[in-house]
């Protein structure tokens, strides 16, 4: 197992989760694509450069907070400014505090794109990946049964990895069931 | 495919965006914020260090340099860590997969369970006596062992500790012998019900680390959380209920719940990573923890060298570093005797 350092495992347990919410609601903010992502990454940045995460209660409704906050900020400094906009962040509504519920994308969606990332990945990464995966196979042991040297299966398992990861990363907000503290703008979904 | 690129120093500072899309783009930046095209060759870059941290063949070293270089190598890491647990996850209990295909169903059905169950407490039922075997996993002094258990749970046993286990589809049942053990729950129909000399704790799903430590069972709630249970059934104690990084102490008296520290934490997270790490500990102290692990014990002889502070990250099952660190910075005799090492001040 990797090193993860407290932080790390925070966040992937607490805040990664809530990626689409918050994608959903920079995009109310941002209005276009490239800037909500933006956006949701600086937040991601700050938390890792601030001490204190560990006491952060609801980390979900915190990093609504901070995105809000930002996108003002962001406002603020940009040298046109559209009224619009500002009326808008004034109307974002972050959730109230109630505790947070495990709203992450269904167990369903996920064994569903694990399928389709498996099938869609070349046939030697994938063999890689699920047997140190799945089987749990030391690595010198599937590196002889392969005839590849490790440095091959870390190529392999790397490039399986990526191809994971883009397809579970790949968030659409509107897969997500918010709950009825958002304020749902009309266009929200187009954005 | 594309050849992976040798982990390098990726720009963080961006330059002017390439195509504008809207009039309000200008100063929208910030230094911490990177391109797309940036993202994407972090998150290969971290997918190559995961990778080698999987295969054993990283430098442990350059990898803490490479996360350190900024948040957006600690994000690109932390993502692809998600996405291979995610995976392990989805896959649950199956072994030997020969294609992905068969791995659909069962994890349909662990999926459909994860959404209606994450979170909720049955009340302590009698345990009904099944004649299902147990089945036992240990560890030695200096050995850790993961091991998959029938719902798809993992439980990873630190150095010199056993526990054993009994499943049936409803009932999940684990039992700490003795030790230490890292427990990954997957959602089940139930809790997961934890027993050690006559305690128990009911874990929802998440992450734990149960260590059984002069009679009194120390559980850490890393994601999840733990409901402690008194020798009296379904008393009801409003503070037995630890969540997310805080823990549950457990004795034969009154449970109590407290916030863990960062400290405790980034301990717990060491020795799954075969590391023990001091952070301004008595010597005394740091060698009862080190000891755990050795199968030579490292022993004060001079006893007014037991309050003198120390720190560090060193490798569990190998001294070497440590004791070095002992000569050098804080003039320690270190005498080999029995097979053990003997600790004098230097005279």
């Amino acid at each position: 197992m990797p090193a993860l350092r407290p932080i790390d495992r925070w966040f992937i347990d607490e805040v990664l989760p809530h990626e689409p919410a918050f994608l959903e609601a920079a995009r109310r903010l941002e209005r276009d694509a490239d800037a909500a992502h933006d956006l949701v990454q600086e937040a991601f940045a700050r938390l890792f450069a601030m001490d204190g995460w560990a006491s952060i209660a609801y980390p979900r409704q915190y990093v609504l907070r901070m995105l809000r906050n930002m996108s003002i900020e962001r406002l603020r400094r940009a040298k046109i400014v559209e009224f619009q906009r500002i009326s808008d962040i004034e109307d974002f509504d972050v959730e109230d505090d109630t505790p947070d519920q495990f709203r992450i994308a269904s167990g369903k969606d996920l064994v569903g794109r694990v399928r389709t990332a498996l099938n869609a990945m070349p046939e030697r990464c994938r063999t890689v990946l699920i047997r140190r995966r799945f089987d749990g196979q030391p690595p010198r042991e599937i590196a002889r049964e392969l005839g590849i040297s490790l440095s091959t299966m870390e190529k392999r398992l790397a490039r399986a990895l990526v191809l994971l990861s883009r397809a579970l990363d790949t968030v659409e907000p509107k897969d997500v069931h918010e709950g009825p503290g958002i304020v749902q703008r009309d266009d929200a979904a187009t954005g | 495919m594309a050849e992976f690129p040798t982990p390098s120093i990726i720009p963080c500072r961006t330059c002017p965006p390439q195509d504008q899309q809207g009039g309000h783009a200008a100063g929208r930046h910030d230094i911490s914020v990177i391109r797309p095209s940036d993202r994407e060759h972090l998150a290969e870059e971290a997918a190559q260090w995961l990778a080698r941290l999987e295969l054993g063949t990283a430098d442990r070293d350059a990898f803490e340099r490479w996360r350190s270089r900024s948040p957006a190598h600690a994000i690109a890491f932390a993502r692809v860590q998600a996405s291979w647990e995610q995976f392990g996850n989805a896959s649950g209990a199956e072994n030997g997969i020969a294609s992905p295909a068969p791995i659909s169903r069962r994890a349909l059905m662990r999926a459909a369970m994860a959404a209606s169950i994450v979170g909720v407490f049955a009340g302590g039922g009698i345990l009904t006596s099944r004649a299902y075997a147990w089945d036992r996993a240990e560890t030695g002094v200096g050995e850790t062992k993961s091991v998959r258990l029938p719902d798809g749970s993992t439980a990873m046993l630190n150095t010199d500790s056993a526990i054993a286990w009994k499943m049936d589809g409803e009932r999940r049942v684990v039992r700490l012998g003795r030790g230490e053990v890292a427990l990954d729950i997957l959602p089940g129909t139930d809790t997961l019900s934890l027993e050690s000399a006559g305690l128990r704790a009911r874990l929802s799903a998440g992450r734990f680390n149960a260590r059984l430590k002069a009679g009194a069972l120390d559980v850490m709630v890393l994601k999840g959380e733990a409901h402690g249970e008194t020798q009296a059934l379904h008393s009801a104690q409003p503070d037995n209920r630890a969540g997310a990084y805080h823990t549950l102490l457990l004795t034969s008296g009154t449970p109590s719940v407290r916030a863990a520290s960062q400290q405790q934490m980034a301990e717990t997270l060491a020795w799954q990573n075969g590391e023990i790490l001091f952070q301004d500990e008595p010597l005394s102290a740091a060698l009862d923890e080190y000891n755990r692990y050795l199968r030579n014990k490292i022993v004060i002889i001079d006893s007014d060298l037991a309050g003198i502070r120390v720190g560090g990250r060193f490798t569990s099952t190998d001294p070497s570093a440590f004791l070095d660190a002992l000569r050098t910075s804080l003039d320690i005799e270190v005498q080999p005797a029995d097979g053990n090492y003997l600790l004098t001040r230097k005279k």
